[in-house]
């Protein structure tokens, strides 16, 4: 237990750098606009006299490391700016961000429900019934299903799915769980795959281990050796790196949230863009690097937790 | 993310002998039978080729706007429809390859470049240096390419350039990754056998050493690579922060074609079946090389 | 000693084929063997020899592309060649249970080894109260004097040392009673100084539980401790079959005499088998005559062209070796 703990600390120190980072870059983003940084966080149409106010409140008259000291310090205080897009002029990004946060955890949870009730099942499937036909059709629909594009997915269900037969409502602008599947299946489908493929790989490898054999040989049914032990083995490793998965999850959302108009970070932080909105941007990305932090963290952690074999050295 | 990991460390793990020659040799000889190496290689030539010859093809110019003729289905004239504005999909699809194509083999190019250099220099001077690179790796690598790419691209604004310079510099760390790990053990090895312990770091020694070992791991990473950076390109591009109108590419198309979903479905179809098939096809040689050259698997029917 | 008692397990005629892309590997060659009630036979024979394929074999768990092309495997009377799978799982564990040869990757390593335990005596003894289970555990633990068997029970496999797992493997393959045994080299992959302590042990309990046991080993000088009877394997055959004392006395076959020269004396150090010149056939090849031919001192023309049939040199004692084949027509003939 004091290995555990002593574990987690350690990685959540680890995590304090890459947290800088994502604040770096993000900070770092202004200097790489055209032109003078301040243009780009200043509400459009301001005057001279309102720029320099700006220049001053976010010490762009200092120096390049005090910037940035400021930078973090707004962070701190959860300041992350204020919009400069016409229609939530002034509003604070921290605001905007959490009004549309529960929208792509919602997308993602249900994305990340999907790749799993589908990858699981089906690796298991093709290990069970190595190279025949049933595996060689799973292994052409995951690489497929790889390759597929996030946002040319979306476009396929849309095209298939609302327009021809009217299934299910195409934007995610009703209530109701209805309206997410669709997303969340563009979502999830790729990811469905990567998990089918390691599922595969993982359970392909378990049964070929000598306790398998010796477990058949204490006399357990089949069904036991497979979908008890095998399946447990097989399961363990590709679960625990289920905190990998949102690295994928949240750039998938940003694209997927676009396509089906779903009203996430992702469709934010596109909308932000094309309306020069800077701060809302920075506060996006910032969020959704913070995200894949977090689910680094959650990888590791569970890696520790549930696998007994793990050793914490 | 993970499966990326996955292969990463895979191929950290490759222990490679043999030249450059013997390479050329194995993935010749040894690809020529596996399938995926065969599959994907076919349908990424025939695209570079198609990509190549779009200015000699009797097509119709792709920025031609011709209104009498918008949303036409596919036919005799026109292959794959005309869209909104009366532009040949066809044609728009086969420029639209030569822009994806550039722009991911470039991209791909730079960030080999950068991740090389680092990984090399890490090797080479150990301890701090190494610490920095490796520490620097490390963050890169956590974060997905394509949030990175979008970051970069949404702060340079909109332009061909500057998605390959935002897809270079997300891109990277899975190179430098597999550069700095084969670095390390050569300039220990160096290390070990030279008695002159200072003429072995001299840099075109272990730039010698190293990259011969660190050829095969960066071909399949390459070839993967190319795969994500057509795919990140034709996002951007989708979300309005790549390739800019009038300049045809294949995500751009299928945003544009959305809107004529339920009217004319072909204008984002077949641009959309292009991009999926030459992702595949990259995908497919980046994972039948990996089978192919994977050191272990020698001697090993396959 | 031999040829008292009731067979427990009547073995004829064993072959076990390989199915390979290059072609068919017969990994045992019609096996021939009686094992009676309560004795232990060693198995002894060179790596590859076919020794833990019989054992694989014996339990219908011969791994793909494997598989028993011919004979029958009389246990107790009943053919188990004929018997279902369902069947058979009845057998596996509860009346024939085996242990490996590495106690590391044999136990499963996400389930505690009380429930590993639990898991099984449920299923042969239909224990399933939580309580009376865990007493039967710690009885069972207890019995392979495995210390503070409370907390191992709690434990992971990885957890345990490489002994401590071995005594779990034999508390598994004990805890039914079983009528078999077979332990497959158990004791090659641990520590030398633990080995003794195993194999006292295997042989205790199965003594206590009345169980037979086959051996499998490479090592005569285990056999030579533990059991009553040995037979020694070549190239997928039993070659030589005799009680522990006369075999050690009066090797007939020349591999067994190879194998009593090259087994080190004490304080002696050498290269086990070196002494036996040539390597084991390959078993791909389909050959006619003795497998032994070509590392044999005394080879004959017979042997290149006749397989050698067994026969009883001295009551108990069984060869499969033309040098004994004293009626054999041919034989007389050539020498």
């Amino acid at each position: 237990m004091a290995d555990l703990i002593s574990y987690v600390i350690r990685k959540l120190l680890l995590a304090i750098p890459v947290i800088f980072l994502a604040t770096f870059i993000v900070f770092l983003m202004l200097y790489m606009t055209p032109g003078d940084p301040i243009l780009a966080i200043a509400p459009p149409h301001a005057s001279v006299d309102e720029l320099q106010e700006l220049r001053e409140q976010y010490g762009f008259d200092q120096p390049f490391l005090i910037q940035y000291g400021k930078f973090l310090e707004r962070l701190l205080q959860g300041d992350l700016g204020q919009s400069v897009s016409t229609g939530t002029l002034n509003v604070d990004v921290s605001y905007l961000l959490m009004q549309r946060l529960p929208k792509t955890l919602e997308l993602m949870a249900i994305g990340l429900t999907i790749s799993y009730s589908l990858g699981i099942p089906l690796g298991i499937l093709s290990a069970l019934n190595q190279n025949s036909w049933k595996d060689r059709s799973v292994m052409v629909f995951t690489l497929v299903a790889y390759a597929m594009p996030s946002f040319w997915l979306g476009i396929l269900l849309l095209l298939l799915l609302s327009v021809q037969f009217h299934i299910l409502p195409a934007e995610g602008t009703v209530g109701g769980l209805s309206s997410v599947l669709l997303p969340a299946l563009t979502l999830g489908l790729g990811n469905a795959a990567l998990t089918t493929r390691m599922m595969r790989s993982s359970m392909l490898e378990v049964v070929r281990q000598d306790f398998i054999t010796q477990l058949r040989s204490r006399g357990l049914p089949e069904r036991e050796v497979i979908f008890r032990h095998a399946l447990k083995n097989a399961i363990l490793p590709v679960v625990t790196v289920i905190g990998l998965d949102i690295g994928w999850f949240v750039a998938g959302a940003v694209i997927v949230e676009t396509v089906f108009q779903w009203p996430g970070i992702g469709l934010l932080v596109i909308n932000s863009i094309s309306s020069h909105d800077f701060p809302t941007v920075q506060g996006c990305i910032l969020l959704l690097a913070f995200f894949v932090v977090i689910g680094n963290l959650v990888a590791d952690i569970l890696y520790a937790l549930v696998d007994p074999r793990v050793r914490l050295g | 993310m993970r499966f990326r990991k996955a292969l990463n460390d895979r191929l950290l793990s490759w222990k490679m002998s043999g030249g450059a020659k013997q390479l050329v040799v194995e993935i010749v000889e040894r690809g020529s039978k596996n399938n995926m190496v065969v599959v994907g290689t076919t349908i990424i030539v025939t695209i570079i080729a198609l990509a190549l010859l779009a200015p000699v093809l009797p097509m119709a110019d792709p920025t031609m706007f011709v209104p009498e003729e918008k949303l036409q289905p596919p036919s005799t004239d026109h292959w794959f429809g005309t869209d909104e504005l009366g532009r040949d999909v066809f044609s728009r699809v086969i420029w639209g390859s030569r822009v994806s194509l550039t722009v991911a083999t470039l991209a791909i190019f730079f960030s080999l470049i950068i991740g090389v250099m680092l990984g090399l220099t890490a090797g080479y001077f150990g301890r701090y240096v190494d610490y920095i690179i490796a520490g620097t790796i490390d963050l890169f690598w956590t974060f997905p390419a394509f949030l990175l790419a979008l970051a970069f691209a949404a702060a340079l604004g909109p332009s061909l350039m500057n998605v390959i310079l935002a897809i270079s510099i997300s891109y990277w760390a899975g190179f430098a990754r597999l550069m700095r790990g084969q670095a390390l053990s050569v300039r220990e090895r160096l290390f070990v056998e030279s008695s002159r312990a200072l003429g072995a770091r001299h840099p075109r020694i272990m730039f010698s050493h190293v990259l011969p070992n660190c050829i095969a791991p960066l071909i399949v990473w390459a070839s993967i690579g190319v795969a994500d950076a057509i795919t990140i390109e034709s996002s951007l591009s989708f979300l309005g922060v790549g390739t800019q109108p009038p300049t045809p590419s294949w995500g751009y198309m299928l945003f544009r074609g959305m809107t004529y979903l339920s009217e004319a479905p072909w204008i984002s179809t077949f641009p959309g079946l292009v991009l999926l098939l030459t992702i595949l096809g990259f995908n497919l040689l980046g994972d039948g090389l990996r089978d192919v050259l994977d050191p272990r698997m020698k001697g090993m029917r396959r | 000693m031999s040829g008292q008692g009731t067979p427990i397990l009547e073995i004829k005629g064993l072959r076990t084929q390989f199915l390979l892309d290059e072609g068919t590997v017969t990994a045992l060659d019609g096996i021939d063997l009686t094992i009676y009630e309560g004795e232990s036979v060693g198995m002894v024979g060179e790596t590859g020899c076919g020794k833990s394929m019989t054992a694989f074999s014996i339990l219908r768990l011969v791994p793909s592309p494997g598989k028993i092309v011919a004979g029958s495997i009389k246990f107790k009377g009943i053919d188990l060649m004929k018997l279902s799978m369902d069947e058979m799982r009845g057998v596996r564990g509860k009346r024939i249970s085996m242990i490996f040869q590495d106690p590391s990757t044999s136990l499963d390593p996400v389930f505690t080894i009380g429930f590993q335990l639990g898991e099984v005596i449920s299923l042969h003894q239909g224990i399933y109260d939580p309580e009376e289970l865990e007493k039967e555990i710690i009885k069972i633990l207890d019995l392979v004097k495995m210390a503070d068997s409370k907390s191992v029970m709690k434990q992971y496999p990885h957890e345990l040392s490489g002994g401590m797992k071995q005594r779990v493997m034999i508390a598994l393959a004990l805890s039914c009673s079983p009528d078999l045994l077979l332990a497959d080299e158990p004791t090659t992959a641990l520590d030398v100084t633990i080995q003794a302590q195993i194999l006292n042990l295997l042989k205790e309990l199965a003594k206590k539980a009345g169980s037979s046991m086959i051996l499998i080993t490479h090592n005569l000088g285990v056999v030579a401790e533990t059991c009553d009877r040995i037979c020694i394997m070549y190239a997928g055959r039993i070659v030589e079959e005799a009680d522990t004392k006369e075999i050690f006395a009066r090797p007939l076959h020349p591999y067994t005499s190879g194998l009593m020269l090259a087994f080190p004396k004490l304080g002696e150090k050498k290269d086990e088998l070196a002494v036996i010149r040539g390597t084991v056939p390959n078993l791909m090849n389909a050959f006619p005559g003795c497998s032994f031919v070509d590392r044999c001192d005394s080879a004959m023309d017979v042997c290149r062209a006749v397989r050698p049939t067994r026969i009883e040199a001295s009551p108990g004692h069984f060869v499969s070796c033309h040098l004994y084949d004293k009626h054999g027509g041919v034989q007389s003939d050539e020498r």
